[in-house]
């Protein structure tokens, strides 16, 4: 007799539990692209460098941010890509210099980190799970170091942990972070993995693309010219 | 074919020919361009100098000082001065990489794109054959690079004119100063709110309200989720509340 009243009871709670989820998921993808708040002065902001091109393009992006509002900003790079955070380095240097402002507050503006790759170029698959989930582990460590406001990406597969990450702290109340998605200009005619990923599960805020062609194909994305 | 005056330069001058694979190798482009067809429509066209960045890959060139009025021939791997050759090169043989290409193109260099065919997920034929269209640069493959060579006009090649990220910088900033006007309906007002608190950092409200009726509620907020609970005792919970805001905080 007992057991089948907590049985009871566990059907509740576990009812209780997929209904709250439920509502809550609804609630965040209904908010997903929505601002938020009266926006507060200061958006810590997490910028994910790809490699080559797509470190050139955000770059490019960075340079012309309001930079005294998207403060403090976390450069992440994958852990084999040694030239990304070098030249945000660069970058953030300059900006220092143009301000006028001495070395002692850079590491308050910027911040840099390496993190594990999921994938390397010709990996097996079943080797791959493992360094996904090990991605995943630590895209959430350094998500819940930062906790940013913003998160900017363009980039290939290491963007991916850090937005699903992100999204799971959106539902779970940790922290809401908007992501900001901009495709790389090599994308004329079709969206990247990472792209496609974000767009149609929704997991981007804000979609941009560089090619009226995409734009007229992804109706959710918005059309911004070219970059580069 | 008429030579423009544009990109070409006297005679006597060394002439230069930059041909770059990017950060990975690309064997089919170096082969393509140490091949004898090649060397003699680029010779053709009035280079002399012919110098590779082969990174990777295993074809390695044959080297020429070009004394005997053939192109002179030079290669390397990778190096840190990528663009000052760039910048010496009066024509630039590339891989479809976008860095490359971009960087070429603001140059004011003309450009031979050659896709790599290898590659599974060649996606980056798409922007050179875009950036080909509105004639901003050459597009080829190493098939058929000696023909583009030959037929290339250089002077219908138009300055590539920069991009602008300032669009996407501005609709990042405009979209999150607009104010979320209906978020007041969904959160209670709140006796405590941890949302920016170092310690406790789970973005939750908790509140005690007075109903209409006289009882009170432990409302609890969950960015969205609201939870009311029925209390007895109203004035512990916010005694409570007060103690975890001053330990939190």
């Amino acid at each position: 007799m007992e057991g089948s009243q907590y049985r009871g009871y566990g059907m509740i709670l576990l009812g209780a539990v997929v209904s709250i989820t439920i509502i809550r998921l609804a609630y965040v993808l209904y908010w997903i692209g929505r601002p938020l708040r009266p926006m507060p002065k200061h958006l810590s902001t997490l910028i994910v460098l790809g490699s080559g091109g797509h470190t050139a393009e955000m770059l490019r992006l960075v340079n012309v941010l309001q930079k005294d509002r998207f403060v403090p900003r976390f450069y992440i790079a994958a852990g084999t890509d040694n030239m990304s955070l070098q030249k945000a380095r660069v970058l953030e240097d300059s900006l220092l210099e143009n301000k006028g402002i001495g070395n002692k507050d850079i590491e308050k503006l910027a911040y840099f980190e390496q993190i594990y790759r999921s994938r390397e170029v010709g990996q097996s698959y079943i080797t791959s799970i493992y360094t996904t989930i090990l991605a995943i582990v630590h895209a959430l460590w350094l998500m819940l170091k930062f906790r940013p406001e913003v998160i900017i990406c363009n980039g290939p597969g290491t963007c991916i942990p850090i937005c699903l990450v992100a999204f799971i702290l959106k539902v779970i109340g940790v922290r809401w972070s908007s992501i900001f998605y901009i495709e790389s200009i090599a994308r004329v005619r079709r969206l990247s993995l990472s792209g496609l990923l974000l767009y149609k599960l929704h997991l981007a805020d804000q979609f941009y693309v560089q090619w009226p062609q995409l734009q007229r194909k992804y109706p959710r994305a918005h059309y911004v010219g070219c970059v580069m | 074919m008429e030579m423009s005056g544009r990109h070409q330069s006297p005679k006597t001058e060394n002439q230069m020919v930059f041909v770059t694979v990017g950060s990975t190798f690309f064997d089919a482009l170096v082969k393509s361009v140490d091949s004898q067809q090649v060397k003699d429509e680029l010779r053709k066209r009035g280079y002399t100098n012919l110098l590779i960045q082969m990174g990777r890959g295993f074809s390695i060139p044959s080297k020429s000082s070009g004394e005997d009025g053939s192109l002179a021939v030079d290669y390397f791997t990778f190096s840190p001065s990528i663009a000052d050759y760039m910048r010496s090169a009066s024509l630039i043989i590339s891989h479809a990489g976008s860095g490359s290409i971009f960087e070429t193109l603001r140059l004011g260099k003309p450009l031979i794109v050659v896709a790599n065919e290898d590659l599974m997920d060649n996606h980056q034929i798409e922007l050179a054959e875009v950036l080909a269209d509105k004639k901003h640069l050459f597009c080829a493959t190493p098939q058929t690079l000696h023909q583009t060579i030959r037929t290339m006009d250089l002077g219908s090649l138009l300055p590539y004119p920069p991009g602008e990220a300032l669009p996407i910088a501005k609709l990042m900033n405009r979209s999150q100063n607009r104010a979320r006007s209906s978020r007041s309906l969904l959160s209670p007002p709140r006796h405590f709110c941890s949302n920016n608190s170092p310690f406790f950092f789970v973005d939750v409200g908790f509140t005690v309200q007075q109903g209409r009726t006289g009882d009170s509620f432990l409302g609890i907020s969950f960015s969205g989720c609201v939870l009311l609970l029925h209390t007895a005792r109203p004035r512990l919970w916010i005694l409570l509340l007060h103690l975890f805001q001053y330990i939190s905080s």
